[in-house]
């Protein structure tokens, strides 16, 4: 069977043809054609099918396993957009203020971690006016804990002007830690792309470029 | 969304639960994952939330969100399709595969129909989620959120023709992939509109 022109100006106007968008005049000539090629008849028939499935399969039910987080949903929404709006002001967080605070000495590196990782999600872009003074800071990584638990399943690190990387069900993530000029130790989130990468055994570690 | 951009909170709340189920159903076509539909529609919100002020009332809400929803879906299968995965044109898996030859049936529904029926559904969601992703947004908004042409437009950003050059596209994939689910050529009958899921622009 030989594709002929009236063929390819009939696949030109399917989509139209199949919304019923199409104008009066074409859409006969469309039905002239298709009543006279059973090639394009039968394309017609299964995309109609093809939509017709579409739509059959267009109703997903959430699964009753996540029906707790549906219910918390709004809650969630509000409480994630709040503290990003809060952070967008510039505003410190409860648990920025505590770690701003002088840590003695003898505070066990993993304290220092578990804290700093608990201000994740607001220290994303630096950690104002406490630059690392020179020299590559090291690379540590900690539980989340704390303000965490306010983004259990997914923390957006980076800002609204760069690519919308997520962290999905994070356990541990790499976090730097250093002294500032008058010897307080600090955690800072370096600014940079987060980006999950997921091995064997170990789905929720991530892990980033400094 | 006036209201919430004057400050009324409550506001930003209706629009939540308006709003919830559709945008949580559209990632979930698009991305076939409920619970990563989950993170995708909340970020959707978050998103509303946090830039309310650059919303112009003139421009369709219910469209900037589906942007927002879309522009997120597809971040989120960019990021998995860095991961190994089966591609389209790989071969089906065994329980992927076509429907048996179905037998001649009566009018009256059984329980092997309504298998067939949630088998079919369960393919035509795998398939759809396997679609290359400009196809799949454009053919999830037309054919399975009943939207117009148009509205995908203005939601995509491109000219009405390539929305319909990228339905046609995706709807030719489902063809050749849905072969078996499909009815034989001579039943024709009209398609099945979708319309009326959406919320009241």
């Amino acid at each position: 069977m030989m594709t002929t022109i009236a063929c390819l100006l009939t696949r030109r106007r399917l989509a139209d043809y199949l919304s019923g968008q199409l104008a009066a005049g074409s859409r006969q000539r469309v039905t002239q054609h298709i009543a006279s090629c059973e090639r394009c008849a039968a394309r017609v028939d299964q995309l109609q099918s093809v939509i017709g499935i579409l739509g059959d399969a267009a109703c997903v039910a959430v699964p009753d396993r996540l029906q707790p987080r549906l219910a918390a949903f709004e809650q969630r929404v509000l409480a994630i957009g709040r503290e990003r709006g809060r952070l967008s002001r510039g505003e410190v967080s409860p648990a920025a203020s505590m770690w701003s605070r002088p840590v003695p000495a003898a505070a066990a590196l993993g304290a220092g971690l578990i804290l700093a990782a608990g201000i994740i999600g607001i220290s994303i872009s630096g950690w104002p006016g406490n630059d690392p003074g020179g020299g590559l800071p090291a690379s540590q990584t900690a539980s989340l804990s704390q303000e965490a638990i306010l983004f259990p399943e997914s923390i957006l690190l980076d800002d609204e002007s760069g690519p919308a990387d997520w962290i999905r069900s994070p356990e541990e993530i790499p976090v730097v830690v250093y002294e500032d000029l008058v010897g307080e130790r600090r955690a800072r989130i370096p600014a940079v792309t987060y980006v999950m990468e997921p091995a064997p055994g170990n789905e929720g570690i991530v892990r980033a470029s400094f | 969304m006036r209201r919430f951009q004057e400050g009324d909170g409550d506001a930003f709340q209706e629009l939540v639960r308006r709003y919830r189920d559709p945008i949580v159903s559209f990632c979930l076509r698009m991305l076939n994952d409920p619970d990563m539909a989950l993170d995708v529609a909340q970020e959707a919100f978050v998103r509303v939330y946090t830039h309310a002020a650059s919303y112009e009332p003139l421009a369709s809400f219910t469209g900037w969100l589906y942007r927002i929803a879309y522009n997120l879906s597809i971040n989120e299968i960019r990021r998995r399709t860095r991961q190994p995965v089966v591609s389209y044109d790989a071969a089906p898996e065994r329980d992927e595969g076509p429907a048996p030859a179905r037998e001649p049936r009566d009018d009256s529904p059984s329980i092997e129909e309504g298998l067939l029926g949630a088998e079919r559904r369960d393919a035509v969601r795998r398939c759809v989620a396997a679609l290359p992703p400009r196809y799949r947004g454009a053919v999830v908004m037309k054919d399975m959120e009943g939207m117009t042409f148009e509205e995908v437009a203005r939601i995509l950003g491109c000219p009405e023709s390539t929305v319909k050059s990228r339905v046609m596209r995706g709807r030719e994939m489902l063809r050749a992939r849905l072969e078996s689910y499909l009815a034989p050529a001579g039943s024709r009958t009209v398609a099945a509109a979708p319309a009326g899921r959406l919320p009241a622009r």
